[in-house]
Order: C-alpha cells, then sequence, then structure tokens
C-alpha cells in the first residue's frame, strides 16, 4: 500500500525553483531517510507531504488523499526541524506539548488522552518530567518531548525533520533503537531527514537521496554502491558508513 | 466600608456584573494576544473604537452598533497587512492605529468637539453602564467565551506552534480570524470599562501578572481570569469609596498586582 507518494512534483520560491519534478513512493513499512545538502528542499518536500506548501505542478498524496484536504491528519506524527526556535519563555508543561499531537484525535476522551500521554511519556523515558515547564529542560529533554508529541497519537506515518541533532549520544543510540522498533514491531512507515548517515545507515530500508531533484531512491545496501554516494559523503565517509551497515 | 449598602445600588451590581464578565474575556484573549507577541493590538483596536465612537456621535447614532463593525474591519486589517505585505505586526497594529485616531479627531472636530459622552469613551465610566449594555455586554462575553472554550486546544497549538498546527490540518487562518473578531468585540466592550486610553492595560496586565508564576498554559488563564476580576472588584470599590475615576482605579490595582507578581517571582526564585 502506497503511505507517500509523489508524481512529478515541482515547487518554485518566486522563480528559484526549490524541487524539480520529483517522484517516488513510500510503501506501508518502509523506513526511508532522506538525505541531501542544505537547501536541497527536503524540508519543502516533506511541507509538500503535509499539505503546507502547494506544488507548482506534480502531485502528492498521504494514505491516498491530497494531504491539503485532509481536515486532520490523525495518521502522521510530524517533528518540525529547528525545535530549539521555540519561546523558551511560553509557560507551557511537557504533558501539555505531548496532547498538542492529539489534537487530531479531537473526539477521544479524556481517560484515553491521558492514558496516550502516557504511554509517549514512557516510550521516551520522560514521565518524571511531564509536569515540568518545557523551557526549563535541557535541549535533550525538550527534544524527547517534542519526539513524544509527534509519536503520541500512535501515527502510522512518522516524519521526523533531523530528529537526532540535540541528543547526546547515548540518547541518540536509543531513539534509534526505539525508531527501529516502532518499525518493526508496530510496522510504522518512517520518513527521517537527516545528516548523520552513520546513524540511520544500520536501519533505514530505502533511501532518498535529494538535491532539488531526485538523485538516487533505493535500498541502503545499492546507496551504499552508488555513485552519488560516494560524491556527496567521499569515499572515506562512504566506506565507514556502509563497513558499518555490514 | 459598607458592602452591603453598596449593592444595594443597581449601577454598583450592574458594573459588578458587566465588569467581571468584559474582565475575564479580556483576561483569557489578554494571555493569548501577549504569548502571540500581539500585545499592542488592544491599543490599536482602541484608538479605532475612538473613531469610531466619535463618528457615531457625529451622526446621532449609538456608538455600540457603530463601533463593532468598524473595528472588526480593522482588526482584519491588521491581519491581512500582516499576512500579505512586508509589514510586521507591530507596524500594521501601528497603522491601524493612527488611522483610527486621527479620524476620531476630525469626527469630534466635526460634532463640534469632545464633549462629555467622548470623555466617557475615552476615559471609561463604568458606574454609568445601562441594563440593556449589562445584558449586551453578558451575551457577547459568554458566547465569546464559549468559542475559546470549545476552540481551546487548537488555540493553545497555534500559539505555541504554528507550523506544528498547520501540519496537523487546524485550519490556522480561521482560527487566527476568529481571535481577531473576538479581540474586535472585547476591546469594544472594554471601552465602556476603562476607556479608550487605558483597554490594552485590562488585555495586557492580567496576562503579565499570571505569567509571573503560573505553571501550565491552562493555569495561566485560569490565573489571568481570577486576577482580572478581582481587581476589576477592589477597582470599582476603591473608585466608588474614594470617588476617583474608575477606569484609572482598576487600572492602578491591577499594575500592583503585576507589580506584587514581580516581586514574589523574584524572592520565590531566590530562596
Amino acid at each position: 500500500m502506497n503511505i507517500v507518494h509523489a508524481e512529478g512534483l515541482t515547487v518554485e520560491y518566486g522563480t528559484a525553483p526549490v524541487l524539480s519534478d520529483v517522484s517516488f513512493s513510500i510503501h506501508q513499512g518502509d523506513y526511508v531517510g532522506l538525505v541531501g545538502p542544505n537547501g536541497s528542499g527536503k524540508s519543502t518536500l516533506i511541507k509538500c507531504m503535509l499539505g503546507l506548501v502547494r506544488p507548482r505542478k506534480g502531485t502528492v498524496t498521504l494514505f491516498g488523499k491530497d494531504p491539503s484536504e485532509m481536515l486532520f491528519r490523525e495518521k502522521t506524527g510530524f517533528l518540525p526541524q529547528k525545535m530549539a526556535l521555540f519561546n523558551p519563555r511560553f509557560p507551557t508543561t511537557v504533558r501539555e506539548v505531548v496532547s498538542q499531537g492529539l489534537i487530531p484525535l479531537c473526539r477521544s476522551g479524556r481517560n484515553s488522552r491521558d492514558e496516550m500521554i502516557g504511554r509517549a511519556l514512557a516510550l521516551l523515558d520522560i514521565e518524571s518530567i511531564g509536569s515540568r515547564l518545557i523551557g526549563e529542560l535541557s535541549g535533550g529533554q525538550q527534544q524527547r518531548a517534542f519526539i513524544a508529541r509527534a509519536l503520541v497519537n500512535e501515527p502510522d506515518l512518522l516524519i521526523l525533520d533531523e530528529p537526532a541533532t540535540a541528543l547526546d549520544p547515548e540518547s541518540r543510540d536509543g531513539f534509534y533503537a526505539m525508531l527501529h522498533n516502532l518499525n518493526r514491531e508496530r510496522n510504522v512507515t518512517i520518513l527521517l531527514v537527516t545528516h548523520d548517515i552513520g546513524g540511520i545507515g544500520a536501519q533505514a530500508s530505502k533511501m532518498l537521496y535529494l538535491d532539488k531533484k531526485v538523485i538516487f531512491f533505493g535500498g541502503f545496501d545499492d546507496f551504499c554502491m552508488s555513485e552519488s554516494m560516494a560524491q556527496f559523503f567521499g569515499s572515506s565517509s562512504q566506506h565507514i558508513i556502509c563497513h558499518k551497515h555490514d | 466600608m459598607d458592602l452591603t449598602g453598596i449593592f444595594g445600588y443597581a449601577f454598583i451590581r450592574h458594573a459588578f456584573i458587566a465588569g467581571a464578565l468584559i474582565s475575564v474575556l479580556c483576561a483569557v484573549l489578554g494571555v493569548i494576544l501577549v504569548l502571540r507577541r500581539l500585545s499592542l493590538i488592544g491599543d490599536g483596536l482602541a484608538h479605532v473604537t475612538f473613531g469610531s465612537a466619535a463618528l457615531a456621535m457625529a451622526l446621532n447614532l449609538y456608538p455600540l452598533a457603530v463601533s463593532l463593525p468598524l473595528v472588526v474591519v480593522s482588526s482584519f486589517g491588521i491581519l491581512k497587512i500582516t499576512e500579505r505585505t512586508r509589514v510586521y505586526g507591530d507596524a500594521a497594529i501601528g497603522v491601524v492605529s493612527s488611522i483610527g485616531i486621527a479620524f476620531g479627531v476630525l469626527f469630534a472636530s466635526i460634532a463640534g468637539g469632545f464633549n462629555v459622552d467622548l470623555f466617557s469613551y475615552l476615559f471609561g465610566s463604568i458606574l454609568s453602564i445601562r441594563t440593556s449594555e449589562v445584558f449586551i455586554s453578558a451575551a457577547v462575553c459568554l458566547v465569546s467565551l464559549a468559542v475559546i472554550y470549545l476552540h481551546f486546544d487548537e488555540i493553545y497549538s497555534i500559539t505555541f506552534d504554528e507550523e506544528f498546527a498547520r501540519a496537523s490540518g487546524i485550519r490556522v487562518d480561521r482560527i487566527n480570524a476568529m481571535l481577531m473578531v473576538l479581540t474586535a468585540v472585547t476591546v469594544v466592550l472594554a471601552m465602556k470599562i476603562v476607556g479608550v486610553m487605558l483597554t490594552s492595560a485590562l488585555l495586557v496586565l492580567p496576562a503579565v501578572t499570571a505569567l509571573q508564576n503560573s505553571h501550565g498554559f491552562r493555569n495561566v488563564i485560569i490565573s489571568a481570569a481570577a486576577v482580572s476580576v478581582v481587581c476589576l472588584f477592589a477597582g470599582v470599590l476603591i473608585s466608588f469609596s474614594w470617588d476617583i475615576p474608575s477606569g484609572a482605579a482598576i487600572v492602578i490595582v491591577n499594575a500592583l498586582f503585576c507589580a506584587a507578581a514581580f516581586v514574589y517571582r523574584s524572592t520565590a526564585g531566590r530562596s
């Protein structure tokens, strides 16, 4: 089943092309690493998928529907990039932040909401800081809270835009292990934007390498052998990453 | 002070009922506006309210009937200027505010200068609220608070993280437009309590007070509403007892609460 399908997607900001004729399909259970240099259109592609940016040409569907016409996206979890830019003085608790992810499930009852929030906090191991103000936490704890917000509605598709940037190495390994479990045990489809190719390389089933257009889309092993991998990361990095994956 | 005796006066009861409802609405919206860095929108729309009240008096019309639509249109003007041009929110408020006050002075001049009625809009006259105005204020406030309650989660989401709210599928533009209408209506109603010059204080001060020590978004809103009502009651009583202007008394009490909250926060932070 196609979870995400893009066909000839073209986006321009003013006259500057950001995405050009991008086509790919993500199927249920895929774990896709989205990589590319800065300004390659990764975040714009995600915004198109969420209906936040309208393409000039082409189409994108989420669960078979036009995302801009979906009133609430209850099947999708999303972690935006640069959450560090949020207002740290905003008087909100971790539980309130996580509850934001449940708004698409507006019909769920209070007890069910509390249980879901509790499960998300437990998954990220942040139950003890649920009543703390988000601005009082460390960068890593804040990032865990935002990841819990993306997971709280128990989504079928998880879109994460550079989620591991604020995490220390131990937390990062734990985070990737958690994503691995979600993908394998709950069949959650994952699209993860990252520059941490070594981290995702050990887990992703597919790689989407973007530089305004699709440079490569396929399995990780094929990506390791591809010229684009060597061009982007250099041959020594290619060796280390692909060796780690073996 | 004989409270039983004071409540024997119909105008005091009217002041408390209408004032309490409008104070709660101001406080709730104030928290949202302050957190969205739109604190001065109340000030800008109050200036438009002054202009529209002057227009109503020049045309011998009921001020509330003229002010409400004009201020709602102006609030949309601020929203659209911000969304569709390269003008920041504070500059858009400045543009609409200065146009409002300029027309106010012009209409007042056409109407033969500043009369007593126009002064009551400038500085407020909560103790002269009529029974019909109490009913209108109560109805508008209760409807507005119900709308906010029903959309509370969406409002929280947009206030905290607009990008995530959009990605969740929340109709952010609709909620923003709704908040603008509610703010415009609230400013028009608040004008009767504290006047054009001090309306912004009723929106901002309870919110700033509550933000000092409250824990969580919902708690900040509840605290701001409670502070606002207490300050209104205290201000009206002080105004009645000492024969001083009610609008100024309410705002000064609010300012004292705000100062106390700052002191408590800094003291608690040190201990």
